[in-house]
């Protein structure tokens, strides 16, 4: 949600992809047991603005689980099939009807800011399920059921609804993993025009967010003596070289290495490029964070190291090679 | 650039429209706006170190300059923290004033506490999150029965988002840069 403090959006510019940000699950932690879908839970009530139990919408929602459980009794591993889908007798409709549904299951704690951690834990207790029973949260259901009915709608398998097994500390359970894509939050950019500035913008990733997007004509450099060489399959992304602090010990050890490795190859390469006289023999662009590690272990002489939204700096000090 | 000026124009000549009350019109149209004009939405393809970055800046201070937002406020979205720092201090360049907004669980490391996040009760929005309520509701200010309810660590000037020290009420998926003349 936007602050208000920031007032009325007159122009929105990203900078830099953004798509990535918007893909929701790929860590595998959006997960929902099947046991927790079960329909014949107590935790599966629809609740009215006073919190009364809906039983109109209950029943509505009890319908559209039972269709759903059917198909996961009988459903393999894998995501769920559109054919088995339809079996069931599952429509569009139905699924974004119960998704919105699954959201009038969870009743209004009653939080409050300033609330004490005690009286809050109390408040939540009431409205959650006893410890120990399978719960599927409301949210993530109904984010189920928009990934059920956009498969529907386009007569394709659920990708984003994978069933698989999940270990738990009871042992291994089945459960679905999703995955799905979020929209950009109509409090920055509903009425707003959007600037979006990306080197490797792709029109196909970002139209999926902003359908009615102009793609400009790409602007590149001239670059008649630039040879690319790619090395594929090298740890190059941030994490690979600077992990966070939360990382794993044997993560940040590998980065480490890397980054001697790295250090160790620039050091060499800035010797094969050494010219008398020149200013500057290596270029070398990266990651923030990465520049920032390989400056702290000492670089060599006349080479130079930016990040990648400095690199115009660097440019128009007259760097000779890159890295 | 030239066609945000345009854009905001058309919208506000569409709402000074709808607000005439002679105009006849169906009360319960709440459209107007909307339909005066899309806003542009406008991708480029600029390849590395051809200076995007610092362009979008230029140009953005002379939209603000020109008067073309009517007071609006830009946005400028980074993927990280630390660039938001540095669109601060190069918009600063420009005689612009920036912000850096950055979301609650981001480091705030203070002398005191260097774990320190931005939000200085991280805890109360993971409860708010795991009953699914808003968090801004359930943990920072709310007006319930005619009382306003407050964050403990709230202060006015964290409440309108203009302090350093304290910034509870802070959200944003991504780090943002909101700037203004």
């Amino acid at each position: 949600m936007k602050p208000e403090a920031i007032g009325t959006v007159g122009l929105l510019v990203i900078d830099e992809a953004f798509w990535q940000s918007g893909l929701r699950g790929l860590d595998g932690k959006a997960t929902l047991t099947q046991d927790g879908l079960e329909p014949g839970r107590t935790s599966l009530s629809c609740y009215g603005a006073k919190g009364r139990i809906d039983m109109g919408a209950t029943t509505d929602l009890v319908a559209a689980r039972n269709r759903l459980w059917k198909a996961l009794q009988v459903a393999e591993p894998g995501p769920l099939r559109h054919g088995l889908l339809e079996a069931v007798g599952l429509t569009p409709e139905d699924c974004r009807s119960a998704a919105t549904l699954e959201r009038r299951r969870m009743r209004d704690a009653g939080l409050l800011p300033g609330m004490s951690p005690v009286e809050r834990r109390k408040r939540i207790d009431k409205v959650l399920p006893p410890p120990g029973e399978p719960w599927a949260p409301p949210g993530r259901c109904a984010t189920l059921w928009l990934i059920l009915a956009e498969a529907l709608e386009n007569g394709q398998d659920a990708a984003g609804a994978e069933l698989g097994h999940e270990r738990t500390d009871s042992g291994s359970v089945r459960a679905l993993r999703l995955r799905w894509r979020s929209r950009l939050r109509a409090g920055w950019a509903a009425e707003a025009p959007i600037l979006h500035l990306d080197a490797t913008l792709r029109p196909e990733l970002v139209q999926t967010y902003l359908p009615l997007i102009d793609i400009g004509a790409p602007v590149t450099a001239r670059q008649p003596h630039v040879r690319i060489r790619q090395v594929t399959g090298s740890p190059t992304s941030a994490r690979g070289l600077t992990p966070g602090p939360d990382a794993p010990e044997r993560d940040r050890k590998a980065a480490a290495s890397r980054l001697r490795d790295l250090a160790a190859w620039i050091a060499l390469r800035a010797r094969q490029c050494h010219r008398p006289g020149a200013r500057i023999d290596l270029l070398v662009v990266g990651q923030k964070a990465a520049i920032d590690a390989l400056r702290a272990t000492g670089l060599p002489p006349r080479v130079e190291a930016v990040h990648f939204n400095a690199a115009r700096a660097a440019s128009t000090a007259g760097a000779t090679s890159a890295a | 650039m030239a066609a945000v000026p345009a854009y905001w124009t058309a919208v506000d000549a569409a709402r000074e429209a709808a607000q005439d009350a002679a105009e006849d019109r169906n009360p319960l149209d709440f459209n107007t706006a909307a339909r005066a004009a899309l806003p542009p939405l406008l991708g480029l393809p600029v390849d590395v170190g051809l200076g995007k970055t610092s362009r979008a800046r230029t140009a953005i201070a002379g939209l603000l300059a020109s008067g073309g937002l009517v007071g609006r406020k830009v946005v400028y979205a980074v993927p990280r923290h630390d660039l938001g720092v540095e669109q601060v201090a190069a918009f600063a360049g420009l005689g612009l004033r920036a912000m850096l907004w950055k979301g609650r669980t981001a480091p705030d490391p203070s002398a005191e506490n260097p774990d320190q996040l931005m939000c200085l009760d991280s805890e109360a929005t993971f409860d708010a999150l795991e009953v699914e309520h808003p968090v801004e509701q359930s943990c920072c200010k709310v007006k319930c029965c005619g009382e306003l309810h407050l964050c403990a660590h709230s202060t006015p000037a964290a409440i309108s988002g203009r302090s350093r020290k304290r910034r509870p009420r802070r959200s944003s998926s991504v780090p943002m840069t909101a700037c203004s003349t």
